[in-house]
Parts: C-alpha cells; sequence; structure tokens
C-alpha cells in the first residue's frame, strides 16, 4: 500500500519534471527508463536487479521485448492468470496467439481462458461475481460496465496509470474517458478497440438502380432512397433490433442531447420520441421498413443469415444494416458468399455529424478477484501496447485506440484482412464528422432496453397497433423514467 | 417385540427398509434440492441482483408479478402451447407406437427412424433447420404452394402462428413417448386377444377393449411427463423465436430466464425466483389435478 | 388371402417409409448439408444433397478452439454422461423398489417429493445451487455434473422404473421372500434382473440428457480443456459475429452419433426385451 502511495506520487512528479533518465528502451515506446537500484520488494525476485524498479523509479518501464508497462512479470513466479471474453471462434483464436506469446516470453504466466457467446458470458460472469472467482481479466462492453464498478467487481485502474504501470498515453484523452465511470470519475476499463456505428449496405444492388448513397445522410433522403429501392426492387429495410437503445441514442444526439440516459432518466421529451415513433410507423405503412412480424421470420442475430446478405426472396431481403464497423468483417465474409460488394457509411440522421461517435467496441478490465494485480495490469498493458500483441489480435475487436500500434499493424493485417483499410478509413471519416461519445450508459438502461424499448419498437412497428406514435412516445419517456427511479 | 433386534432383523424390518431404500434419495434430495430451493424461496422475497447483497423486501416481487403483463402474457402463452402440444404429441406417440409394434423386417429401422428426432430435437442445428424451414421462403411454404396454389410466403413467424412453429417441433419429438408405449404393448398379455378374439371381437373393438384400457397408465405416465415438460419448455422458444413476435411465443422460463440472465442490464435474481416459485405452484396444481382424474379414467389391475 | 396381404404389407411399408422419411427429414439434412462447402449451406438449404462433397467441414471443426480439439470434449463428455448416468441407474432403481414395493411411513410424503423433482424449474435452482456447490468447493470440477446423480435426484427415472416394477408381478416377490430372501435380495437378485429393459430406456435418456446438458457445464465447468461437447456446440453457432455453420453441423452430426448408436444396439431389447425378461412369468 505504502510504496503504491509513493509511486503515485512520484510518477506525478516524474510526469511534470520529467527528471530521472534511464537506460532500457522497450520496442513501441521512446519514453527513458531509469538506471534503476535494487529495490525492497516484496515479491519473489527473479529477474535481474537491473530490471527491478525502485519506489523513485516506478514509471520506468521494464526492459523486456514485450510491452508490459512497469512491473516484470518474470518476478510474479508461476501464476495462472484467468482471463475471459465473449466473442467467437475467431477472437478465441487471436486472443489465445496473444496470450500464448506472452508465455512464451514469461513461461511463468499460464494462461486460463474463457470464452462464451455474449448471453453466457455475463451469466456466467453474474456467477463467478457472487462466488468471487472472476477471472484476473475479463472483457467488458461499454452498456455494462457502470454496473459492474457499481458492484465492486473491476480493479480502480488509475493508481496504475498514474504509476505508469498501465501506459495509456498513447490514446486519445476521450477514448480514455470512455473507461472512467461516472461515479468517481475513475477509470476501470481500457478500449480494447475502437469502433463506430455504421451502415453496411448492398452497394451490389445500389449500383445496379442507379442510386448513390451518399455519406451523412439525413433520414428523409434515407426514406426516399429506400422507397426508391423498394419500388424498384422489393428490397426493403430491417431497423435495428428491436430491443436497442442505439437507434433511440442516435436520434437524441441528432437532437442536440449528448446522451440519452442519464442519472435520473432519459433526456428526451415525449414529442421527441413521437417523432420517432412517427417515422416507424410511416415506414411500415410505406412497406419499406419490416414489421414486427417480419422482423420475426428474419434472423435478426446470425450475421451470416440476416437479410442484408441471406435470403432468396427480394421480399425477405434488407438493403444495409445498422451494425457497427467492427462487424463489417463478418458482413463482408457473407456478402462474398452471397455474391454481393457492400459499402460503407453513417448511419442517417438529420445531423449525422452530431449523431455519429467513435466508440469503444470492448473494454479490458482487471477484476478485484485477482491475486496478482500487478501481473493483471502488466498483461493488460501488452494487450493495449504491444504491437506483436495486436497483430496477434488482428484487430478483430476494433481498430486499437493506440494509434501508433493501429499504425504499425496495418501492413500485416490487412494482408490476410482486406477490410481493415476500408474500415480505418471509415474510422477516420467518422474521427472527423461526429462528436464525443455519451457517457457509459448508467445501470438501469439495460432495463429500459429489455424492458421498455423492445415492446414499444414491437407496437410502432406492426400495421395493425391500435397505439399512436404519440401515446407511444409518452409510454417510452414514462416507462423508462419510472425504471430509473426503481433503481 | 421388545426384545432387542439383531441389526439383521431391524434391517429386515419393512420400515427400516423402506428408508434404506429411500435413503440415497432423501440425502439427494436435502443435499441438492431442499437446501438451494430453501435459498431461492428466500431471494424470492429480496432485491437481488447477484453482484450484490441481497436486500429483503417482503412481497413486493410477488404483488409486482401480479401487475406484470408480461407475466400473464408468458403464462397464456405457456398454457396454450401445453395444453394443445402435449395431448398432440401423446396421441402421435400412440398412434406410431400401435403402427409399429406389428414386425416386420424393417422394424427396428422404422423404430430408430421415429425416435432419432427426440435424440436431436434439442441441438442447436435442428432450431437453425427449423428456422429455414418455416420462413417465407422456406421448404413448408413451396411445398404449399404446390398444394394450395396461390398460398405464397405465409409468415408462419407471425403473432399468431409462431407458436405452432413451436408446437409442430415439440410434436415431432414424441419418440421418447412412442417408446414407452412400445414397451407397454409388448408387456399386453396375448391371451387377452385371443379371448376377445373368441368373443368376436375385430382390431377396433380390440383397440378400445384391450389395448387401450391397458395402456391408460401409460397414457398417464406420458401426460403427467410431457405436461411437465411443456410448462418447462425452453431451449426451443429462446432459440427458434426468442419470445418474438410481440411476446407471442415467451415461454414462461424464457421470462424467467431473461429476469435472471437478462441480455442487457442488472440480474433480478429475486424476482426470478418469485416468478420459478410460482410456476411450481401452477405445475403442482396441473400434475395435482391430473393425479386426482387418474382412478376416474386410468384402468388399474 | 396372400395377395391381399401381400398389397396390404407393400401399402404399410411404404407410408411408414414415407412417414420415417418425413421424420428423419431434418437429421438428414444436418448430416448432407455437413458435407457441403460451408458457404453454400444456407443458400442451398432446400437442396438436400450436396453439389459438391467435402469433408472441410470435419476438419475445420475438429480442430476446437483454442488448442483443444473435439476429442479433448467428446472424451469429456463420455466421462460425465457414462458416470452420471451410472449413478442414476443405480440409485433410482433402488429408491423405486422402496417406494413401489415396501410399506413404511413417510413414503407417501417421499412419492410426492420425487414427483416434485420432476417439476422444479431449472431455473429456480440454478443460482442457489451454485452458491451452495460453491460453499462445497466444487466449482471448477466435474463433480456438480455426476455426484448429485448418485443419489436419484431425478425424479423422471425413479418414477419410470418404479411403473415398471409395477409391472412385475408381486407374487414373484413373494416366492421369493418365502425362500427366505431380505428385501434386498430380493431387489438384486429378482427385480434388478428383470427391470433391465426399464434401466435401458433410462440409460438411454439419461445419457442424452447428461451429454445434451451444457446449463451446468456452462456454471461448473472454468477450463476449456474441461468443457463437454454440448459447450464446444455452443460455442462454435456464436450468432453475435459469424459463424461456421458448416462446422457446426459437422460437429452436430458427430455429437448424435453416440446417441444414435447406443439407440441402434439396444433398440431391440429396448423395446422387445420386456416381454421375454420374463415378466409374464
Amino acid at each position: 500500500m505504502k510504496r503504491k502511495a509513493i509511486s503515485i506520487l512520484m510518477a506525478s512528479v516524474l510526469a511534470l519534471t520529467l527528471a530521472a533518465c534511464g537506460g532500457s528502451t522497450p520496442a513501441a515506446s521512446a519514453e527513458p527508463a531509469a538506471e534503476a537500484a535494487p529495490a525492497e520488494e516484496a515479491a519473489p525476485a527473479e529477474a535481474a536487479p537491473a530490471e527491478e524498479a525502485a519506489p523513485a523509479e516506478a514509471a520506468a518501464p521494464v526492459d523486456s521485448e514485450l510491452v508490459v508497462g512497469t512491473y516484470d512479470p518474470a518476478s510474479a513466479g508461476d501464476v495462472t492468470v484467468g482471463f475471459g471474453w465473449w466473442g467467437n471462434q475467431v477472437r478465441d483464436e487471436v486472443t489465445k496467439a496473444a496470450t500464448d506469446y506472452f508465455t512464451s516470453v514469461y513461461p511463468n504466466v499460464k494462461f486460463n481462458l474463457n470464452a462464451q457467446t455474449w448471453n453466457d458470458y455475463w451469466a456466467q460472469m453474474t456467477s463467478f461475481s457472487s462466488s468471487d472467482t472472476l477471472p484476473d481479466l475479463m472483457q467488458q462492453d461499454y452498456a455494462y460496465f457502470e454496473q459492474w464498478v457499481e458492484a465492486g467487481d473491476l480493479l480502480d485502474l488509475t493508481p496504475y496509470v498514474e504509476s505508469g504501470a498501465l501506459d495509456l498515453s498513447k490514446l486519445p484523452e476521450s477514448i480514455v474517458d470512455t473507461g472512467r465511470s461516472a461515479t468517481d470519475g475513475h477509470i476501470y476499463a481500457v478500449c480494447a478497440g475502437m469502433n463506430a456505428p455504421a451502415l453496411s449496405y448492398n452497394k451490389t444492388l445500389t449500383d445496379e438502380l442507379g442510386i448513390e448513397i451518399p455519406d451523412n445522410m439525413t433520414w428523409d433522403q434515407f426514406v426516399d432512397i429506400s422507397k426508391e429501392i423498394y419500388e424498384k426492387s422489393g428490397v426493403g429495410v430491417l431497423f435495428h433490433n428491436l430491443n436497442s437503445e442505439n437507434p433511440i441514442t442516435y436520434y437524441a444526439r441528432g437532437l442536440g442531447h449528448g446522451a440519452l440516459f442519464e442519472a435520473e432518466g432519459v433526456t428526451v421529451t415525449p414529442e421527441e420520441m413521437e417523432k420517432f415513433y412517427q417515422r416507424l410507423q410511416d415506414g411500415v405503412k410505406d412497406g419499406w421498413l419490416f414489421s414486427t412480424e417480419k422482423c420475426a421470420s428474419v434472423d435478426m442475430a446470425t450475421i451470416p443469415q440476416s437479410p442484408l446478405v441471406f435470403g432468396s426472396d427480394p421480399s425477405v431481403r434488407s438493403w444495409c444494416a445498422f451494425n457497427f464497423s467492427n462487424q463489417y468483417v463478418a458482413f463482408a465474409n457473407a456478402a462474398e458468399a452471397d455474391g454481393i460488394e457492400l459499402g460503407i457509411t453513417s448511419w442517417p440522421e438529420d445531423n449525422p455529424t452530431k449523431a455519429n461517435y467513435l466508440k469503444p467496441s470492448q473494454f479490458f478490465s482487471v477484476t478485484t478477484d485477482t491475486q496478482n494485480p500487478d501481473l493483471a495490469v502488466a498483461i493488460l498493458n501488452y494487450l493495449i501496447n504491444d504491437p506483436q500483441a495486436n497483430t496477434l489480435l488482428r484487430a478483430e475487436r476494433g481498430i486499437p485506440a493506440n494509434s501508433e500500434v493501429a499504425a504499425a499493424i496495418a501492413d500485416e493485417v490487412s494482408k490476410t484482412d482486406a477490410t481493415y483499410p476500408i474500415i480505418v478509413n471509415y474510422l477516420d471519416f467518422v474521427a472527423e464528422n461526429s462528436e464525443t461519445i455519451f457517457p457509459p450508459l448508467p445501470a438501469y438502461a439495460g432495463t429500459v432496453n429489455t424492458d421498455v424499448i423492445q415492446h414499444l419498437s414491437e407496437e410502432a412497428l406492426d400495421p395493425a397497433t391500435s397505439e399512436t406514435p404519440a401515446t407511444l412516445g409518452q409510454a417510452f419517456v414514462d416507462e423508462a423514467n419510472a425504471i430509473a427511479a426503481d433503481y | 417385540m421388545e426384545k432387542k433386534r439383531s441389526l439383521r432383523q431391524r434391517l429386515g424390518d419393512e420400515h427400516v427398509a423402506g428408508y434404506i431404500f429411500s435413503l440415497p434419495f432423501i440425502i439427494g434430495f436435502l443435499m441438492f434440492m431442499l437446501i438451494p430451493m430453501v435459498m431461492s424461496l428466500y431471494l424470492s422475497f429480496c432485491k437481488y441482483d447477484i453482484q450484490n447483497p441481497a436486500t429483503f423486501i417482503g412481497l413486493k416481487n410477488y404483488i409486482d408479478i401480479f401487475h406484470d403483463k408480461s407475466f400473464w402474457k408468458a403464462l397464456r402463452v405457456t398454457c396454450y402451447y401445453a395444453l394443445i402440444g402435449t395431448p398432440l404429441k401423446v396421441i402421435f406417440a400412440l398412434i406410431v407406437a400401435l403402427i409399429l409394434a406389428r414386425d416386420t423386417k424393417l422394424t427396428g429401422f422404422y423404430r430408430a427412424a421415429y425416435y432419432l428426432p427426440s435424440i436431436i430435437g434439442g441441438s442447436v442445428a435442428v432450431a437453425i433447420l427449423w428456422r429455414r424451414m418455416f420462413e417465407p421462403t422456406g421448404t413448408i411454404n413451396a411445398i404449399l404452394s404446390v398444394v394450395f396454389p396461390g398460398m405464397t410466403n405465409f409468415n408462419w413467424f407471425g403473432e399468431k402462428s409462431a407458436i405452432w412453429v413451436l408446437i409442430v417441433l415439440t410434436v415431432w419429438q414424441f419418440g421418447s413417448s412412442m417408446l414407452i408405449f412400445l414397451s407397454a404393448l409388448k408387456q399386453i398379455n396375448r391371451e387377452l386377444y385371443e379371448a376377445a378374439m373368441v368373443d368376436g371381437a375385430n382390431k377396433w373393438k380390440q383397440f378400445w377393449k384391450v389395448t387401450l384400457p391397458l395402456l391408460t397408465p401409460t397414457v398417464f405416465f406420458n401426460l403427467v411427463q410431457q405436461t411437465i415438460n411443456s410448462f418447462l419448455a425452453f431451449t426451443q422458444s429462446k432459440l427458434i423465436t426468442d419470445g418474438q413476435p410481440k411476446d407471442s411465443t415467451l415461454f414462461y422460463t424464457l421470462y424467467v430466464y431473461r429476469k435472471a440472465f437478462p441480455n442487457m442490464g442488472k440480474s433480478q435474481m429475486g424476482y426470478a425466483s418469485a416468478l420459478a416459485w410460482i410456476m411450481l405452484v401452477i405445475i403442482s396444481c396441473v400434475t395435482a389435478l391430473l393425479f386426482w382424474s387418474r382412478s376416474k379414467w386410468v384402468y388399474e389391475d | 388371402m396372400t395377395k391381399k396381404r401381400t398389397i396390404g404389407a407393400i401399402v404399410y411399408h411404404v407410408l411408414v417409409l414415407a412417414g420415417a422419411f418425413i421424420m428423419i427429414y431434418p437429421l438428414l439434412w444436418m448430416i448432407f448439408s455437413s458435407f457441403k462447402p460451408t458457404n453454400s449451406v444456407l443458400p442451398t438449404a432446400k437442396q438436400l444433397l450436396p453439389t459438391v462433397w467435402t469433408l472441410d467441414n470435419y476438419r475445420t471443426g475438429w480442430k476446437g478452439f483454442m488448442g483443444y480439439t473435439f476429442a479433448t470434449f467428446f472424451k469429456n463428455s463420455f466421462f460425465i454422461s457414462i458416470l452420471s448416468t451410472f449413478g442414476t441407474l443405480v440409485s433410482s432403481a433402488f429408491v423405486a423398489y422402496g417406494l413401489q414395493r415396501l410399506h413404511f411411513k413417510l413414503k407417501g410424503i417421499l412419492f410426492v417429493l420425487v414427483l416434485s423433482t420432476m417439476m422444479l424449474p431449472p431455473q429456480i435452482l440454478m443460482i442457489p445451487q451454485y452458491m451452495w456447490f460453491r460453499r462445497l468447493g466444487w466449482v471448477g470440477t466435474y463433480y456438480p455434473m455426476i455426484l448429485p446423480y448418485f443419489f436419484a435426484i431425478q425424479g423422471f427415472f425413479v418414477y419410470l422404473i418404479m411403473n415398471f416394477i409395477g409391472g412385475v408381478p408381486k407374487e414373484l416377490d413373494e416366492a421369493a421372500k418365502i425362500d427366505g430372501c431380505s428385501y434386498y435380495g430380493i431387489f438384486f437378485r429378482v427385480i434388478f434382473p428383470l427391470i433391465v429393459p426399464a434401466l435401458i430406456t433410462s440409460a438411454i435418456f439419461s445419457f442424452i440428457w447428461r451429454w445434451d446438458d451444457y446449463l451446468s457445464a456452462l456454471l461448473y465447468v472454468t477450463k476449456p480443456e474441461m468443457r463437454p461437447i454440448s459447450l464446444a456446440l455452443k460455442l462454435f453457432n456464436d450468432p453475435s459475429s459469424g459463424s461456421d455453420i458448416g462446422a457446426t453441423l459437422a460437429m452436430s452430426t458427430l455429437s448424435i452419433v453416440p446417441a444414435t448408436v447406443l439407440f441402434l444396439i439396444f433398440q431391440k431389447s429396448l423395446v422387445e426385451g420386456i416381454a421375454s425378461s420374463g415378466i409374464k412369468g
């Protein structure tokens, strides 16, 4: 404890004065490291004394072929580190490759990898949370992590950032901030990769019909294009998942609300939401927007079977998909199987540059159940800042937030993944045409998704509904605020 | 009796033997059911999100459930599914068992073929296939458009029909009930048929007078088992329709699961526990009703 | 007469075969699709036979995850399913005999409790059971997936075997009793051999249920090398981003082989053994 406090203090002094200088230079950091004096470390020291950081030089990176920050993983002894994430086969492979590489350099560190699907992951992690057996490192989500901070499951990373054990200096400030908890402003999560809302569309179809899809479409432009496509080809539009707050958040941001959810309730007014639901009802009435029943008849969840890239009849096809840029790879693969080419642009909205945002696709967090916080942080540092790690991770979780790393791996990753430059391009475009992302969602937001948004969108998209957009708009605000108040 | 008895004598006592035979269950029930059940009963009176300690809130969960529209919807959906699906399944199983009771060289193959669906029915692959078959451009519609020209692209996943996609799936898996019927059919004493034949009963009469009465205990067993299964059905609804559209296929257990492990947001484990307890009461009542009716129609010798 | 019979037999076989085809069509679809190139599985879903046959799905699928092939997952599933099925059979038969044949005070209550275990929504017990097993130190081991089954906790099997024992004439018990058999002797020497068909039926059900169970694996298995096949398959079909449907189907096909083989071996004794096992006696 004492050592940590001193480290923090010294680190801030260092940062201000840049007084300390030193010898070793790790791969991706030009920062000079101190010639270290032997330390009074409590941990079993297997490493060479030169690599041992005395308290005063806590900010000096370890001399290693990996970028691990200031803690020497070799000094941890023989340990097994748990690492959990949700994902898919590709993500499993690349993450294993990155951790294997770590083990090859530090044979004393083994990993217990735990990969699940999204739903199973949260079911399992909440169980682990109840029994204090969470893995050392866990993947986190922007919508979720505040709730995990509240439960005291995530380790406060701020001291490690201040001590230099976790180097976030190469990440854009705005992205680092996305990992801060709204309650205390401390960092609990680090962006594992960046993405942005993206509209993937069937370029083959739009080219055939001679329709140009502009970037930064307004909603009316989008409606006109969708109508035209629908009339000419019978292909419609599948909107967002019915239980998703994304379209409403995006809409709210376009109206100038920075966020949809605030601590006490939602920012939008019933009148604003009336207009939102009016859009949906009009779309269904005009035929181009998938109705509730049609949504149920298509696969909304599995990319290779989604209506953008799958379906033998125009009536079950959608010319575009509302998704995020890191999913573009999977869509592009599925599109290739379907024989179509995809394009990518921003979601339509009236003020698209206000609405759009760059977002951490996922986070990595260290849990409070860890026995080796220093080691876990060092591994986290490796995953975020090490070029070799990120080459192995293949930007599967989104473009690395560390811009130097993102540039360093571009050639290597593009070799096997042709969509990498397209996505980087699109993110560059979004960076120019967006505003800062909304703060992490308050813990009640997830319940609003499942308990409110789902059934209201089902009503709005039901042509036989008896509800008017006005009642739906009012219901949204009332029900969401009631949940917020009850939490 | 008052004299000391040897261990052997004690063990030979019918009461003692009864408890010894029941011992595995008694231990198992206490260890693996009762303790967790008591915990879950307690949780049903709590606000509990798994991650934070539970706080006691009395009857609030139960009161809230009473006003919860989704609860009533899920209950309706589940009853509809159980009341239609179960009898259909049992009747199908019985009919096919009667057909396959005949011994031919191919009987083994037939039984395997009709039984296999119940082995693979719960798998992910079947869920995928089922969606493909019933989607607007799928196999089912393709066949229907040949039989009924003009019927094109019917949306099976509409609000009224989606539940039927799941009912068909459960009926399709009648294999295990069929097997139990087959075993029971083999147990029927041939002499009874011979006696009936002597009395001049034709096949049809034999079925109603001999086969069916003797099968009623098996029908009962299958009915109880399948009714409970229907009330607890989960996987198909989760994988194939996920409760959609408009909660028209929201099975009760799926609703419980969603509350306990939501896709997003905090777990409402306390609420889910209360929901599960209500389900337990409902299933108990239905089962009790079935057992009460047992004496009315089940043939006992 | 014979001619009529032959025609009748032909009609019978044609109809039953047609029904069988409809019944196993999905199964055939799964098997044949697993030999299609993975990206043509869904576009050609209506077509049963592959145009191009390939074993690629089996090759890619078998590789599994993160260095563990399906051989590992199969081994784990066999281990769990066989042990837990064994436990279920022995304990359920033991308890079933007591509840069916013996008279003792708490019998009625115990019977109701047995039935009630069939009615419990599994979700109700999931978390409390988890918390309890964690206290026992069982999380991360196979114990929660095996040991409870040695205590007849599945009412279904107790009830099923009870029904079969009910079909065994009581005179057999009486005769054995007169010969000096204790209740235990009756159970092991008389009843047990006679209920073999019921045990086989139970074994098949139990094996399949344990084989398919992934919820408890999800909660209790913390290491990838300990995963059973159900959990591995679930991971194969991840909806949130691309999944390899060909490999999923290939591994699904392999995963149902044990249950199918088991059934094919035992189906004769399963259905017909009852008649010849002396129950008529």
